[in-house]
């Protein structure tokens, strides 16, 4: 019965073929619409999770429980530092949760934002004048000599060319004196006889007529730098070193060091190659482009004020023989190499690089300077050493996952100002000096100047006539040499985990216990005598993390959409083409078919059908996948590097996902049929085959 | 009937404007009074005080500095060096014509600074230690009167001239009628934001015998963040010294060879 059953049905699917080929194209596509877009869905999941737990963040991330707000690695602290608490002493906390089962490693961490000064290059070169003088290295004072000289020269032109179309003012008479003093030989030849004041007149009068020196506010992760290493596999050197064990440093993100970083100049050009290269843009159609263009050409200063009279002497030389002019001033040949066109841009790109680039400060810090940073409040400075650059392999092009730049954990520690150093008995002293407490902000103007207060309105005569000696029993002499005795000295392990931190980012060994890992993690501290909170990695990624979810959430709502309508629209198709058959099925009845065995007919007939359409369309689109996972789609846009967690999306075909897409369109594909068939099977055969409704 | 009922406001609101126009002080009047105040700060020889800072932050422990300031309020330069705790010992600020620099003894570098700078990340400012150029640097304008405690006072609002770098671009003051003295600032942003409230409850005098005459000072000085609400400055002048100076304090030289 079986077999004849299968046959018929058969049969009727070669018969009606055009009916055939239309709901199994439907089922098809609906198949391989679902195993597509879940394995998708799956890639851009696991590309996401992968930028921000292999990156930053790790499985879980713990903070105080005594944190104010909450824990956010992506959130900007341009308008202040949140209030976190402190993990103190790290590595008593580090001990106590690496101790459970579930927990691979401990990585502690701090987020900060500081400032550095990217000065003018004349404050730079008589700053370094300054201190060939102050140490005696009287072998480097010609040539900053010169080179500070040359650059006052270049003031003073910039200066008679404004004076030429803006009104005088008394300013601008005084800076005019200024420079024309600085550009006399008189000044020049009196500077060996007093070189402070000299240079006091230099950085008072004339350098602040220069190009404005540029803050560069960096934000960074502090950090146990050798753990974070070993433990971010996404992490790798690109340029430079890593600081050696128990040394201070700072490690640039390649990302932002090139995109901030880097002369001016370099990365105009920079920028006008990617877009050419990358994007087709054109500089000759292109505004944007244009206007970089037109700005390159009128910053020759930029170049120039880098350059001693050597260098630019030999810039000159190889300007003319690349440009084909005999032009000897430097700054027309410049405008005129700065004349980009899409035909020359190639060549000058070229050029720049083998013949500026190697004489001018290609990265305002490069690997082996120290650099000074500036807390937010410009209270606390620190020196700390360039080691390298870094990158977080795949995402180099991802702008998030390339604004935080590392510090070791101890320098952290004192710009963030955990490790202020006052001792007790100096807070003491000074409090008791200062001889007035602390007033409430609520009760300040009663307190100061109501009825009981002691103000009287009056002044009262000082008798401070005999003045004081501020210096008797202080010393602050040494402060430098201090300083650089402790930067010098490393630090210890010890010293590194006896601090404090402010988060800490934990690896599990299997990601998929982080929900019972968190409690135990939690409970775990507080017996050790710390109270924390352990947060999931997208909480603790803040905005970013939303971002996954919300795009982990869209993505499913697009699938079952497309799910939705592609079971709805099967279902239409397999019912439109049951109602079709009541003749067929009314012939069937009157030469003695029974209602199940039409019912079994058209249902087998449907599931055969779907059988082979959707293994089909299964088949279509796990090869699909496996095609996109071996070329990768690719990032063109700086959000998609993050989201593909790389430089392309290469999406994994998981067998689960077939199953599913194939059982869901089967059981569709029986259901559909089922009540038409039923209705169909129970119309009388002569008022079926008459035709009739 | 009509028109007593039209009148009755217009005669309310004279009734009420009569106190304020008979006490609104004019613009001349006005600049006197910053004048006098500027005058009475204003050393005509050197200075030199002794300050301790308490700085409190929200959340966070309070910090104290000790600061020892120089003035040649006659060539507009200033400097401040601190002497304590040990880990700021030495860090100071040079103030050169318009040229505020910041001097970082663990790091050895110079660099500069704006007049919005906050000294040591306190909520004070460069300008709460110098002398004061009320009247040429702001233009006057009359608020009201006012009443602080047990104090009647006069309430200017003053903006910042244009060109001039100051910390504020806007303030209100609130002067003693009495004294002359100011007992209240508020500072705020161009957007009109209020940045921060200052009070100066005491005012000494020391005779200068340069000047000829006394010069006056606050002795203690509380400002609130505006911004950051919890934070708070509260600074103490604790010995003042007008004395002449060494002539070539007011050189980098001077002040890094101090903590070298």
């Amino acid at each position: 019965m079986t077999g004849i059953l299968f046959r018929i049905a058969m049969r009727n699917l070669r018969l009606h073929w055009v009916r055939t080929l239309i709901v199994g194209l439907l089922l098809f596509a609906g198949t391989f619409v679902i195993v597509l877009g879940s394995g998708l869905r799956d890639a851009v999941q696991d590309g996401m999770q992968r930028s921000i737990i292999d990156s930053l963040a790790g499985h879980v991330q713990i903070i105080s429980e005594d944190a104010e707000d909450d824990l956010e690695l992506w959130r900007s602290i341009a308008f202040g530092v949140p209030e976190l608490g402190k993990l103190e002493p790290f590595g008593d906390v580090k001990s106590a949760i690496e101790g459970l089962d579930e927990v691979e490693a401990v990585i502690p961490m701090g987020v900060n934002r500081s400032f550095v000064i990217g000065k003018a290059t004349l404050d730079v070169k008589l700053g370094e004048l300054r201190e060939a003088v102050r140490n005696k290295e009287l072998e480097k004072v010609p040539a900053l000599r010169a080179h500070v000289r040359q650059i006052c020269q270049g003031l003073g032109e910039d200066l008679d060319k404004l004076t030429a179309i803006v009104v005088d003012d008394d300013d601008s008479e005084r800076q005019r004196k200024a420079v024309a003093t600085a550009n006399s030989d008189a000044f020049w030849e009196g500077f060996d006889e007093d070189p402070l004041a000299a240079l006091e007149f230099l950085d008072n009068q004339v350098a602040p007529l220069g190009a404005g020196s540029g803050f560069y506010f960096l934000m960074y992760i502090g950090t146990d730098m050798e753990a974070f290493a070993k433990q971010f596999d996404l992490f790798e050197v690109v340029d430079g070193q890593m600081p050696p064990p128990g040394q201070r440093g700072f490690m640039f993100n390649v990302h932002n060091y090139e995109k901030f970083i880097k002369h001016k100049a370099a990365r105009r050009f920079d920028k006008i190659k990617e877009a050419r290269e990358l994007e087709g843009r054109l500089i000759a159609t292109d505004e944007d482009l244009k206007r970089g263009v037109e700005r390159l050409v009128g910053q020759h200063r930029i170049i120039t004020d880098e350059l001693n009279p050597d260098q630019a002497a030999e810039v000159i030389a190889e300007l003319k023989k690349t440009l084909g002019s005999d032009e000897t001033d430097i700054v027309k040949l410049l405008g005129e190499f700065f004349t980009l066109t899409d035909d020359n841009f190639d060549s000058r790109y070229k050029s720049f690089y083998e013949i500026i680039a190697p004489r001018i400060r290609l990265h305002r810090f490069v690997p082996g300077d120290t650099m000074t940073m500036y807390s937010q409040d410009a209270s606390r400075a620190v020196n700390v050493r360039i080691w390298g650059t870094f990158r977080f392999k795949g995402l180099e092009k991802a702008t998030m996952a390339g604004n935080h730049h590392l510090m070791d954990l101890m320098t952290f520690r004192e710009i963030y100002g955990l490790d202020h150093g006052a001792s007790e008995e100096e807070i003491a002293r000074l409090k008791e000096r200062s001889e007035v407490e602390v007033v409430d902000r609520d009760a300040v103007e009663d307190e100061l100047f109501g009825d009981t207060a002691d103000a009287d309105g009056t002044a009262d005569a000082d008798d401070g006539a005999e003045g004081f000696d501020e210096f008797a029993g202080t010393d602050i002499k040494g402060r430098l040499a201090e300083a650089e005795a402790r930067r010098a000295a490393g630090f210890t392990q010890a010293d590194l985990e006896g601090g404090a931190a402010i988060n800490a980012a934990i690896f599990l060994k299997d990601p998929k216990t982080i929900d019972e890992a968190i409690p135990k993690i939690e409970a775990a501290a507080k017996n050790a005598g710390f109270g924390v909170k352990a947060v999931d990695w997208q909480s603790a990624s803040g905005i970013v993390g939303q971002m996954s979810g919300l795009m982990d959430g869209g993505l499913v709502v697009i699938i079952i959409i497309i799910f939705t309508v592609a079971i709805l629209i099967i279902s239409l198709a397999l019912v439109m083409s049951t109602m079709d058959r009541r003749q067929e099925i009314g012939t069937m009845r009157a030469i003695g078919a029974k209602r199940q065995f039409v019912v079994r007919l058209i249902v087998l007939e449907a599931a055969a059908l779907a059988f082979i359409a959707g293994a089909l369309g299964a088949l279509c689109g796990a090869l699909l996948l496996i095609s996109l996972g071996e070329s990768g789609i690719p990032a063109t846009s700086d959000i998609q590097f993050f989201l593909f967690g790389g430089a392309s999306l290469k999406p994994v075909l998981v067998p689960q996902h077939l199953i599913n897409a194939f059982i869901a369109v089967l059981i569709v594909s029986i259901l559909a049929p089922l009540i038409p068939a039923i209705m169909a099977s129970r119309v009388s055969p002569a008022i079926a085959m008459s035709g009739a409704e | 009937m009509r028109h007593l009922k039209k009148l009755i406001p217009l005669l309310l609101m004279a009734l009420f404007a009569l106190p304020q126009t008979a006490l609104a002080l004019d613009e001349a009047e006005m600049v006197k009074m910053l004048e006098t105040i500027d005058d009475r700060r204003r050393n005509s020889g050197d200075w030199k005080s002794l300050a301790i800072l308490r700085q409190k932050e929200k959340g966070k422990e309070e910090v104290l500095y000790e600061m020892v300031i120089y003035r040649r309020d006659a060539d507009d330069k200033f400097m401040a060096l601190f002497l304590a705790p040990k880990t700021d010992a030495g860090k100071g600020y040079l103030r050169l014509d318009k040229n505020l620099w910041f001097y970082a003894p663990s790091t050895g570098k110079w660099e500069r600074r704006t007049e919005r700078e906050r000294i040591a990340g306190t909520d004070s400012r460069r300008s709460d230690f110098d002398q004061t150029k009320l009247a040429e640097e702001f233009t006057p304008s009359y608020v009201g009167e006012g009443k602080l405690g047990k104090f009647k006072t006069h309430k200017l609002k003053l903006a910042a001239k244009e060109g001039v770098d100051v910390a504020f671009p806007v303030v209100e003051l609130e002067i003693d009628q009495a004294s002359g003295n100011i007992l209240k600032t508020q500072e705020f942003a161009l957007s009109g934001r209020l940045m921060r409230t200052s009070y100066y409850p005491k005012w000494k005098k020391l005779f200068s015998e340069s000047k000829g005459k006394d010069v006056w000072y606050p002795k203690e000085m509380r400002f609130y963040d505006e911004l950051e609400k919890g934070n708070s400055t509260v600074i103490s002048l604790k010995k003042v010294d007008l004395r002449s100076l060494d002539k070539n304090i007011f050189t980098k030289a001077w002040l890094e060879t101090k903590s070298r």
